[in-house]
């Protein structure tokens, strides 16, 4: 009999395994079986099928894959998808998402976006950046990139292109995002405050422009587009904190790059900026003087950009009074926006030259009169601006018209020939009537003093015209050509004159080199070859050489004896030559 | 009074040692002189025959072919007074009690020009001399040697060029004479027999050499 092993699956066992168990059960539940009488019972012996333990380790070995596989997905991050235009410098399985400079990701697979609008670019983000991932976050491209502000992502010449990303605030998780072509000029997050400045001019700023405050840069652009609509061009900027706090219903932008020449009928005005701001396109802000400084927490959606702080501090008018004075001589140097002053102080503007008005004839007409609609504005006056002070300062004008109001053109500056009109009072020459020029009344004009200095100077021509010039003309020329001639003479004059001098000069010197060459040859003849003088000098000569000759013995003797001259002691004989042994 | 005294008694060994010296003087003084003897080469007087020149001898002379002494050149060892004995090992003696009377070259060239004359064979005429620009030929003269040895001769060597205007003749020459005698004044005499030769050598070279018909 065997016992049934411990861990058997009941489930496993067959019907008649079963009911030898029960059988079994049957015999091993009876209690007490020791104390009864042995009952013989025949027991059916039956082999059984046991599962062998070595299964158990394929067994273990699936659990352990299968919570390998659980945690390999539990622990990876999120999987996002980015769209770029182009795919310069991404390489899957290669190019890295970083933030930070610290990798976050990679990206797993590019693909073609469909109908070739751009790029899906598959990337694998670290789990613990998964939150990070929100409606504000930023992905763009880090290549090698120059532009105004610098030159940046070199570091990428080396390591490649890689993906920047930039997280985001928001709280709102999201895994699609549309890449920036480039990188976003200021940090998501960075505090400060988000502008829309919009110009009329023609694109003068692009983004990374700086914008500064009292030569700080607080602050840059960041985006630029064009209203079709509009005409305008609007800007995205961005200002630092605290710099942001600068801002008000009274601030103004202008530019404050370059160098800035401006011809005005008050001369020339030149404004330059830092170097920096020279340099680089840059707008600065700032309340314009005389303006106080607005409420911060009215600050409008947007912004003009002026040409110049003046620009900038100039009060806008809305309401003007148009005139005309018609000017009979030249405009050259008017211009529009040249200044009406009336006593020497600014009331107004010229709005439009040479105004077209149908059956006033035109140019080429011979008494055509330029018509110049000028406009007076209340507020330089100091009215309010408004309409009624129009027509006040109309009803104004119109008597000042009857009384002798007359405006002229005036220089403004010598040098550049600016012009700007001029109102002035002539009590004796009231016209006594009002006209107009179209819709427009008109002032009358008065030449101005330059047009009055050029009547003079004309008058004056006309009378230096009229004098004999071509009598006094020629009785000059005769009185040059007699003048020439008497030249002429003079010039032959002092020529000869000249002549004799250098001549009589010439001959005297040949006449002195003449007697100093011969005083030469009478001393080169003394001294020469067969003279007395060169034979007494070649006797001296060799007078003074025999007498050398005759001291190399007393010399020989003095090397040999120093004290011979005076020790001279027993000299020998000098030794003789001796006659030849073989004499004949 | 006293200091003169014993001012003349320390003088007395100044007086003592300036006697002393001029006596020293006196006696460097008292010695015997020295003897010199001076010699000519040529002096115009036969010394063999004891006979002066004739003059007639010079008239004769006017119509011999001129010969112009260019150049006379002498080793440098012989410029100078003394009279010089050549010895073995390349060694010269030099007396100092024998010197020449002028000039060697002075001599040599007027011993030449008498030697020539009286062979009738050229008139032999110097630069400096007023019918030097009359000469035709042209005579350069090196001397090496022209001095007595210690082995009992008397040598005169060296060279001469005879430019007669077409061609230049070069001639190398090496007289020796016997010195019978012991002594310079023998010596001289032998000298002035070499310049002879020469002379002759000389007059035998500026001959028109025959005709070969």
């Amino acid at each position: 009999m065997h016992p049934a092993p411990p861990n058997s699956d009941k489930n496993t066992a067959s019907p008649a395994n079963t009911a030898n168990e029960e059988a079994t059960n049957k015999e091993t539940t009876i209690p007490n079986a020791t104390q009864r009488p042995f009952t013989e019972h025949t027991a059916e012996v039956s082999h059984r099928r046991s599962l062998s333990l070595i299964w158990f380790i394929p067994f273990l070995a699936l659990i352990i894959g299968l919570w390998m596989v659980f945690q390999q997905w539990y622990n990876q991050g999120p999987l996002i998808t980015l769209e770029f235009e182009h795919a310069t410098g991404l390489e899957a399985q290669k190019t890295k998402i970083k933030t930070r400079e610290l990798d976050v990701g990679h990206v797993t697979s590019i693909t073609l976006k469909e109908g070739a609008q751009g790029i899906i670019v598959q990337a694998r983000l670290d789990k613990h950046v998964a939150s990070l991932l929100t409606e504000d976050s930023q992905f763009w491209v880090v290549s090698p990139r120059v532009t105004r502000s610098g030159i940046s992502g070199l570091n990428t010449l080396l390591s490649g292109s890689y993906i920047e990303f930039a997280p985001g605030t928001s709280g709102q998780s999201r895994r699609a995002f549309i890449g920036l072509e480039e990188p976003p000029v200021t940090a998501s997050g960075t505090p400060g405050a988000h502008l829309q400045l919009v110009s009329q001019d023609r694109f003068e700023f692009a983004a990374g422009d700086p914008i500064v405050y009292k030569g700080l840069n607080v602050g840059q652009f960041e985006t630029v587009e064009f209203d079709v609509d509009e005409r305008k061009v609007h800007y995205r900027v961005f200002i630092r904190a605290p710099y942001h706090e600068l801002i008000d219903h009274n601030t103004q932008f202008w530019r404050a790059s370059g160098v800035s020449v401006s011809l005005t009928a008050d001369g020339i005005n030149v404004q330059t900026a830092s170097l920096q701001s020279v340099f680089s396109n840059a707008v600065t802000f700032g309340t314009p003087k005389g303006s106080r400084n607005g409420h911060k927490g009215t600050v409008p959606e947007s912004f003009l950009i002026y040409s110049s702080e003046e620009a900038a501090a100039t009060p806008i008018y809305r309401a003007s009074a148009e005139f005309v004075i018609l000017v009979t001589d030249t405009v050259r140097g008017l211009s529009v926006g040249a200044p009406v002053e009336y006593r020497g102080i600014n009331i107004g503007e010229v709005k439009t030259i040479n105004l077209k008005e149908e059956g006033r004839g035109d140019l080429l007409q011979h008494d055509y009169e330029i018509p110049v609609l000028i406009s007076l504005i209340p507020g330089k006056i100091g009215w309010p601006d408004s309409k009624k002070s129009v027509n006040q300062l109309k009803e104004q004008i119109q008597i000042w018209i009857e009384q002798g109001l007359k405006a002229r053109l005036q220089t403004g500056n010598l040098l550049t020939g600016q012009l700007f009109v001029e109102l002035q009072h002539y009590p004796e020459e009231s016209t006594g009537s009002l006209a107009h020029h179209g819709e427009f009344p008109i002032i009358p004009t008065t030449p101005d003093d330059f047009s009055q200095i050029a009547q003079s100077t004309g008058n004056l021509l006309e009378k230096l015209n009229k004098l004999p010039l071509e009598n006094i003309v020629e009785s000059a020329n005769s009185a040059l050509v007699n003048a020439a001639d008497a030249i002429t003479t003079l010039n032959s004059l002092s020529k000869d004159i000249e002549s004799l001098i250098e001549q009589a000069h010439s001959e005297e010197l040949i006449s002195q080199l003449n007697q100093a060459l011969g005083a030469i040859r009478h001393l080169a003849a003394g001294y020469s070859q067969g003279s007395p003088g060169y034979d007494e000098i070649v006797n001296s000569m060799e007078s003074l050489n025999q007498r050398l000759l005759d001291l190399k013995p007393l010399l020989r003797q003095l090397n040999e004896k120093p004290n011979s001259l005076v020790f001279t002691g027993r000299k020998g004989e000098d030794r003789q030559p001796q006659a030849s042994p073989l004499k004949p | 009074m006293k200091q003169n005294n014993k001012h003349s008694t320390s003088q007395s060994p100044i007086t003592l040692l300036g006697a002393l010296l001029i006596t020293t003087i006196l006696a460097a003084c008292s010695s015997a002189p020295i003897p010199i003897e001076y010699y000519l080469l040529d002096t115009g007087y036969n010394t063999q025959a004891h006979s002066v020149i004739h003059s007639h001898d010079a008239h004769n002379t006017t119509e011999l072919p001129r010969v112009l002494l260019k150049n006379l050149t002498i080793a440098n060892y012989l410029e100078q007074n003394e009279l010089s004995i050549l010895e073995a090992n390349h060694k010269i003696y030099y007396a100092n009690q024998h010197l020449w009377g002028e000039p060697i070259k002075v001599g040599l060239a007027r011993a030449l020009q008498h030697d020539l004359a009286k062979s009738k064979s050229a008139l032999l005429v110097l630069p400096n001399e007023p019918d030097a620009l009359e000469a035709s030929t042209i005579l350069t003269v090196k001397i090496d040697h022209f001095s007595a040895t210690d082995s009992g001769e008397v040598i005169l060597t060296g060279t001469f060029w005879i430019d007669n205007g077409q061609h230049t003749v070069r001639i190398p020459f090496n007289e020796t004479e016997i010195l019978e005698s012991t002594g310079f004044k023998f010596a001289v005499t032998q000298q002035r027999q070499l310049i002879q030769n020469l002379s002759e050598i000389i007059a035998q070279a500026m001959k028109p050499s025959p005709s070969p018909l």
